[in-house]
């Protein structure tokens, strides 16, 4: 990416990107989902927010461990944000496990909802050069590779009499440090046994380690007869399993692992006040493993709503020990108004009017990139659409940027491929409906249906 | 002719035995006159019912906090004098205490004093001693009669205000034994409020107003609607619509009496507020004619010349739409269940005729002022004994701001940054290993540079030779994930984006919007490497 000079008049030759991204980026936008690639170039404020969170990951490069909760409203950009430090993540080389939490993947479960996280988070490994997830095996291609370099460097190549054994001798160096951890002992040997298995060209052994790996064997049985170990990644270990991956991952060279929970309300919502303090339970131990150095290089970020952190009832706050751990101090709460980034929670306030129109600036910089044209939206335009979208009934409460910028982009999109058609005409006549999304019931004289009075 | 005594009734007519009377205790009683059977009490004289003249206007006035407009109070025009000694009698036993009785039967069409023997009027005494301090023993309908008389005839010794209020009190405990009193009270009580200007003791006849309204002939005088405002017309409405008594509730104690009375009021009034607003029939109207009645004050009842009265009373009539009934029935129901939830009371109500928008106005009600009390509302008390506070969602809106182009524009600006700080490159440029010093053999490809193994790399993959890539990898002792790895590096360098990638996680391509690129990179890349050899 060709970096601008700081001439902020030449607005097309500051921001350039790559095509693909380009594209991909406007085609997620349009749709109205999160865009995986991209996400850096439509990030509009948050900036202290951005700096924290780089910050962790600084941090975890160096060692340490951190967790934290990025909280905030419907709408408020918490999964953009979780996306854009995702791929920032990867650019500065650390690899990456994102999942959403729902009903059936929660952090803690006795039906195997809680691997279900861990295969999800596995599955959706990436680093930078796989970015869109899977990158569990091309991780260990590149760690075996890597050996076998040194290993060329040394003189030692595969031809050599004593290559084996010396690409043994480094393997079982890097997984011996591992034995002392929880797990270790029998993720080392299956990490031992994919090298064997990738050495002598046996694919269904290769195939089986990384089922293990992805913790898809349900039976101990199973993965005895397998991979001969005698435990499995399930509900209750998972966390250890992955916090031995993160070691893994910084022993072949990266910087660390970088753990994204989106969706965390849905631990709010589980209705089984036991279960859910099970979950909160572990979630508890989690953060102490992060915050105490049990989890070096590696650092998790949880998006959640209000409620699931602050309800006294149902929320993280409901649970004693997470509450004062995370629950703003008494000086904290006097001071309403101002931020503060190094707390585990970081606060996400809503757009205001005037990010959201610079969101709009952006997309049409982007938009015009990507179509080598000018769009044909004034400024005038621009500020009448927002207010157009700011004045629906329940904007307030329920418009989200996302719900903005797909308005918009069609709206662009009917301007480029209609060149007759004014702004007017398309935004105009557009009777406003009621935010919150085109589904949503209105309230009709059925509502309040009435039986037939006498009068 | 002799006298022809055939048709001398008095020899067949039957003859009143006359009680016994005796002077004991009660030597200030006067004499008892007595009369003969066959005497009965004049019969009030006819009179057309008609507005009080004003020669007779004793006082008028506009009553306050009523539907009536105005109201006059005139003198019985003609004078009679057959229940001047009822008076006498009522005003020499006004203090009679007798002391604890025996309930003694009492039965008259007319009672009156004269009317009792000692013991029935030594029961009487001991009864209404009783009901003066608010207990209220078994009694006969005639007892109940003859202390209404009382209480209409002898305003100077009760007070009117207080009056009132024994009545009230009177009929509300004893009209389920005696339904009677709802037709007689009903005018009676009216009539003795307009007369000495006294309020309707609503809050007395709150439980039953409903089933009063019926037997008046003077609903306004009853109804709550008096202020006009929402509270007064939608409380008016229910008592004129719902046929469940939300007073008579046994959920109704005197713990749970106050959230009763301030809640299902407040969501009624907020109920019929909203539906009104959506519908007239909801409203509580009223005729736009005024009209005038005259009734002659305690119809039936034993009164004196003295406190005889006509009224006059002008005011615009209540309409209500019919079939509200049902609905507001079920409203006042749904009510309650908002006061049992926050109660923590299971039993509810079954409602069915209101629908979802009408049930949501009520429910907003209750979830706004009196939610449910149970586990899931309780607050939340800490152990230091502080009550954690519910979520303050203050922290997550967002700012209140002009819209402003130049500021957005300063924003954007600003944000540029962003998008540089998270698209960094390394500070390390990223190039692919240097081949390992070994011994050249035919089998293997020679190689001594970096750049000319990216430039071979380059071209396998613009081929699209996935098998030459191959050999290339493992003639560097690569694997090809590597290989490929190592040109999605340098090419996110240079193009801010990898060039390859396995769509079946099997096979390499290239992404085919880069072909342009790939094949300026592998010029450029052919330039150098010309330069540099020669």
């Amino acid at each position: 990416m060709d970096k601008g000079t700081g001439n902020f008049n030449d607005k097309r030759s500051e921001l350039r990107i790559p095509r693909r991204i380009l594209g991909s980026l406007l085609a997620s936008v349009s749709a109205g989902v999160v865009p995986r690639s991209g996400a850096a170039y439509i990030a509009i404020g948050r900036t202290d927010e951005i700096e924290a969170l780089a910050g962790d990951l600084e941090r975890a490069a160096e060692g340490e461990g951190g967790m934290r909760f990025l909280i905030g409203k419907y709408g408020s950009g918490k999964s953009f944000l979780l996306q854009l430090m995702r791929a920032y993540a990867q650019e500065q080389g650390f690899v990456t496990a994102d999942c959403d939490l729902s009903p059936e993947r929660r952090i803690c479960g006795s039906k195997g909802s809680g691997v279900a996280t861990y295969r999800e988070l596995v599955k959706n490994l990436a680093t930078r050069t796989c970015p869109d997830g899977g990158a569990l095996p091309s991780l260990l291609s590149k760690w075996l590779s890597d050996l076998r370099s040194e290993l060329a460097e040394e003189g030692i190549t595969p031809d050599t009499a004593g290559f084996r054994l010396a690409l043994d001798g480094r393997v079982h160096q890097l997984v011996r440090e591992m034995e002392g951890q929880i797990g270790g002992f029998d993720f080392a040997r299956v990490i031992l046994r994919y090298e064997d298995a990738y050495e002598m060209g046996d694919d269904e052994a290769r195939s089986n380690c990384l089922r293990w790996l992805r913790g898809e064997y349900t039976t101990r049985t199973e993965a005895k007869q397998a991979l001969r170990v005698g435990s499995i990644i399930d509900d209750d270990n998972w966390f250890d399993y992955l916090k031995l991956l993160c070691a893994f991952v910084r022993a072949i060279g990266y910087k660390g692992l970088a753990v994204y929970l989106d969706e965390c309300v849905n631990l709010y919502k589980i209705p089984n006040r036991l279960s859910r303090e099970n979950n909160y339970e572990k979630l508890l131990s989690m953060f102490n493993d992060c915050l105490q150095g049990r989890s070096p290089g590696m650092t998790m970020v949880l998006g959640g709503t209000p409620q699931f952190l602050e309800d006294p009832r149902r929320g993280l706050y409901s649970y004693e020990a997470l509450r004062s751990r995370l629950a703003d101090g008494r000086f904290a709460q006097n001071a309403k108004g101002y931020k503060n980034l190094l707390a585990p929670v970081i606060r996400l306030r809503r757009m205001s009017d005037n990010e959201l129109l610079a969101l709009i600036e952006r997309v049409t910089i982007l938009y015009g990139q990507y179509h080598s044209c000018e769009p044909r939206i004034t400024e005038e335009e621009k500020q009448r659409f927002l207010l157009r979208c700011l004045d629906r009934a329940g904007a307030d409460e329920m418009i989200t940027p996302r719900e903005i910028l797909r308005e918009y982009l069609t709206v662009l999109d009917l301007l480029l491929q209609n060149p007759d058609a004014a702004f007017a005409d398309i935004v105009g006549g557009v009777d406003p409906t009621p935010a919150g999304g085109g589904s949503a019931e209105r309230e009709t004289d059925d509502f309040f249906d009435l039986p037939e009075l006498k009068i | 002719m002799p006298k022809d005594d055939f048709w001398n009734i008095e020899n067949i007519s039957v003859r009143r035995v006359e009680p016994l009377r005796k002077v004991g205790p009660l030597g200030s009683a006067p004499a008892v006159p007595t009369r003969p059977a066959s005497e009965k009490p004049a019969a009030m004289p006819a009179k057309p019912a008609s507005e009080v003249p004003e020669a007779l206007t004793m006082l008028r006035y506009a009553p306050e906090n009523t539907l009536l407009d105005e109201v006059k109070i005139g003198r019985w025009p003609s004078h009679y004098s057959f229940y001047e000694q009822f008076l006498g009698y009522a005003r020499n036993y006004f203090d009679f205490c007798p002391g604890e009785s025996e309930y003694l039967p009492f039965f008259s069409f007319m009672p009156q004093y004269q009317q009792m023997t000692r013991k029935q009027l030594c029961y009487y005494g001991w009864w209404r001693e009783n009901l003066r301090e608010g207990r209220y023993l078994r009694t006969d309908y005639c007892y109940i009669l003859l202390y209404i008389y009382e209480v209409l005839n002898l305003p100077e010794l009760l007070p009117p205000e207080r009056g009132v209020r024994e009545l009230a009190l009177l009929w509300a405990n004893y009209r389920e034994e005696f339904p009677r009193l709802d037709k007689y009270l009903a005018e009676w009580l009216c009539d003795y409020c307009l007369i000495h200007r006294q309020p309707c003791p609503r809050d007395i006849l709150a439980p039953f107003l409903q089933k009063i309204l019926p037997n008046t002939t003077l609903r306004e005088f009853y109804l709550p609607a008096a202020g006009g405002d929402a509270e007064s017309s939608a409380a008016a409405l229910v008592e004129l619509n719902a046929s469940y008594q939300f007073r008579l509730s046994k959920y109704r104690t005197e713990e749970t009496r106050e959230l009763f009375e301030k809640h299902i009021p407040a969501a009624m009034t907020a109920f019929l507020t909203e539906m009104g607003a959506r519908d007239p029939r909801f409203l509580l109207s009223r005729g736009s004619e005024p009209i005038t009645v005259s009734r002659d004050s305690y119809v039936g009842a034993v009164c004196a010349f003295r406190n005889k009265r006509q009224i006059t009373v002008t005011y615009r009539p209540v309409v209500t739409s019919g079939g509200l009934s049902p609905i507001i029935t079920d409203a006042v129901k749904s009510c309650e269940n908002g006061v049992r939830a926050a109660l923590g009371i299971r039993a509810r109500f079954r409602v069915t005729h209101l629908s979802a928008g009408m049930q949501t106005i009520i429910d907003r009600y209750f979830a706004l002022h009196l939610p449910p009390l149970s586990p899931k509302n309780a607050p939340v008390v800490l152990p230091d004994g502080s009550v954690l506070p519910e979520v303050d969602e203050s922290a997550y809106e967002k700012p209140r701001e002009a819209l402003s182009a130049e500021a957005a524009r300063q924003i954007e600006y600003s944000s540029r940054s962003t998008a540089e700080l998270l698209g960094e490159e390394e500070d390390d440029e990223l190039t692919l290993a240097p081949a390992p010093v070994e011994t050249p053999t035919p089998e293997k490809v020679a190689d001594a540079t970096g750049r000319e193994l990216t430039l071979r790399a380059l071209r396998f993959l613009l081929l699209g030779d996935e098998e030459g890539l191959r050999a290339l990898a493992e003639s560097q002792t690569l694997l090809p994930d590597t290989l490929v790895g190592r040109l999605n590096d340098e090419a996110l360098t240079r193009l801010g984006d990898v060039i390859a990638e396995q769509p079946d996680g099997a096979h390499w391509q290239l992404i085919e919007d880069y072909r342009e690129d790939l094949t300026q990179w592998i010029k450029e890349l052919e330039i150098s490497t010309t330069n540099e050899a020669n």
